[in-house]
């Protein structure tokens, strides 16, 4: 197994779907975080394009937040049975990633940002979890791909932990996702890792 | 309908690395492009209300990355190894971002020229500087590992783009030019690059 350091914000951002499949594989690693000065002031000159986060494999860096993700995932077992269920699990983190993107994780001003929530929630993200849920209910199935955890399905959970902090009563439409959601936080090192990580506001 | 239909705009976007993909490995495909009068009712029938959506033996898959990626695994164009996958990924990802700043719905020209004079000395050249830097210290034929890959395609693709709108930084990177080169002579893609419209994005 190789060495692997994950260096990023201290933040979920795009940092945080390579700490919880880490977390989820049970497989150490070194979780190096900084302030965005101290980005600004020296990290930022040593990535290869100028972005985080990088995943530094053995000491060599690999930046793109997707191909961290998808490398752990394929490397942790976390991307399906073959290469067909690995689309489909790219295309519900994708979906999932596009939607939540929406929400106005920067704006200052709190009534704004309030409006700005509601109205990512009701124009976007809310019509995606129903089709979602539809489609995840026919399947009767754990997961949402598959027969086995994905990167799609951790990802469903952080998701929700997101959407909990701010609304949980608008998950209610949404039992049969949200009771995946609530299995995936129990997976043993999922569990440890949330119960300890930092809150971070995003 | 055959094994795979792509829907999409009439434009390169998000859907033309696919489209090169289907040209490279010389795989048959129904190429159905829209225009944006029809976006409004296509959108409604689209599973997540987005293009470009592939449908493969009639069942849609979105996200056109879930889709290139897919398509590169199956005709062997996503590296020899996941270690591989990810660096070609990677530096997609690199010249998705640096690209996708260039202003391609601005209606005024002379606003869109100077804007993309601009993002190419501010964005785009430092990160193909960059690129250029590894590549030929690697001496490889390929940007990653050693065939083809859908990140030599896209990147054959960004640098048509260059020819056209910011030709002037292209000296400074002779060898991703020599690839852009190679890439475009590919049998199957130089055909496709011959036929297809002219984007007026």
């Amino acid at each position: 197994m190789p060495s692997y350091k994950l260096s990023y914000f201290d933040a979920y951002g795009r940092g945080e779907m390579a700490r919880l499949l880490f977390a989820a594989a049970k497989v150490e690693y070194e979780d190096e975080r900084f302030s965005f000065e101290e980005w600004k002031a020296s990290y930022k000159q040593t990535t290869p394009f100028g972005y985080c986060p990088v995943l530094y494999i053995d000491g060599a860096p690999l930046c793109e937040s997707g191909a961290i993700m998808r490398y752990l995932a394929v490397e942790f077992g976390f991307n399906g049975a073959n290469s067909l269920q690995g689309a489909y699990i790219e295309m519900i983190s994708g979906a999932l990633s596009d939607m939540f993107s929406k929400l106005p994780f920067f704006e200052k001003d709190e009534k704004l940002k309030e409006e700005k929530s509601r109205a990512a929630y009701k124009d976007h993200i809310l019509p995606l979890l129903v089709k979602m849920e539809k489609k995840f209910t026919e399947r009767k199935c754990d997961f949402l791909i598959g027969d086995k955890t994905s990167y799609a399905d951790i990802q469903l959970m952080q998701c929700f932990i997101i959407a909990q902090r701010y609304d949980a009563s608008l998950l209610t439409p949404f039992p049969n996702l949200v009771a995946l959601k609530e299995r995936v936080a129990e997976i043993d090192g999922l569990k440890q890792y949330l119960a300890e990580r930092n809150q971070c506001p995003f | 309908m055959g094994k795979y239909k792509l829907t999409y705009f009439n434009g390169p976007g998000r859907a033309e690395v696919i489209r090169l993909l289907f040209s490279a490995a010389k795989v048959e495909f129904e190429d159905h492009r829209f225009g944006f009068e029809q976006w409004p009712t296509i959108k409604q029938e689209m599973p997540f209300n987005q293009v470009p959506v592939l449908y493969i033996d009639g069942t849609p898959l979105c996200e056109s990355g879930a889709i290139f990626r897919y398509l590169a695994t199956e005709f062997g164009m996503n590296g020899a190894n996941s270690l591989q996958a990810a660096y070609i990924e990677m530096v997609h990802g690199v010249l998705h971002d640096v690209y996708s700043k260039v202003p391609y719905m601005e209606n005024d020209a002379k606003v869109k020229k100077e804007k993309t004079t601009e993002v190419h000395q501010e964005h785009i050249l430092p990160a193909l500087k960059k690129i250029e830097k590894k590549f030929s210290e690697s001496k490889r034929q390929f940007l990653v590992g050693d065939k083809l890959s859908y990140a030599d395609l896209k990147l054959m693709n960004s640098l048509i783009l260059t020819e056209e709108r910011a030709p002037e930084i292209l000296p400074q990177l002779p060898n991703l030019c020599a690839l852009r080169d190679r890439v475009r002579n590919l049998d199957g893609v130089k055909q496709y690059l011959a036929s297809r419209p002219i984007s007026k994005m």
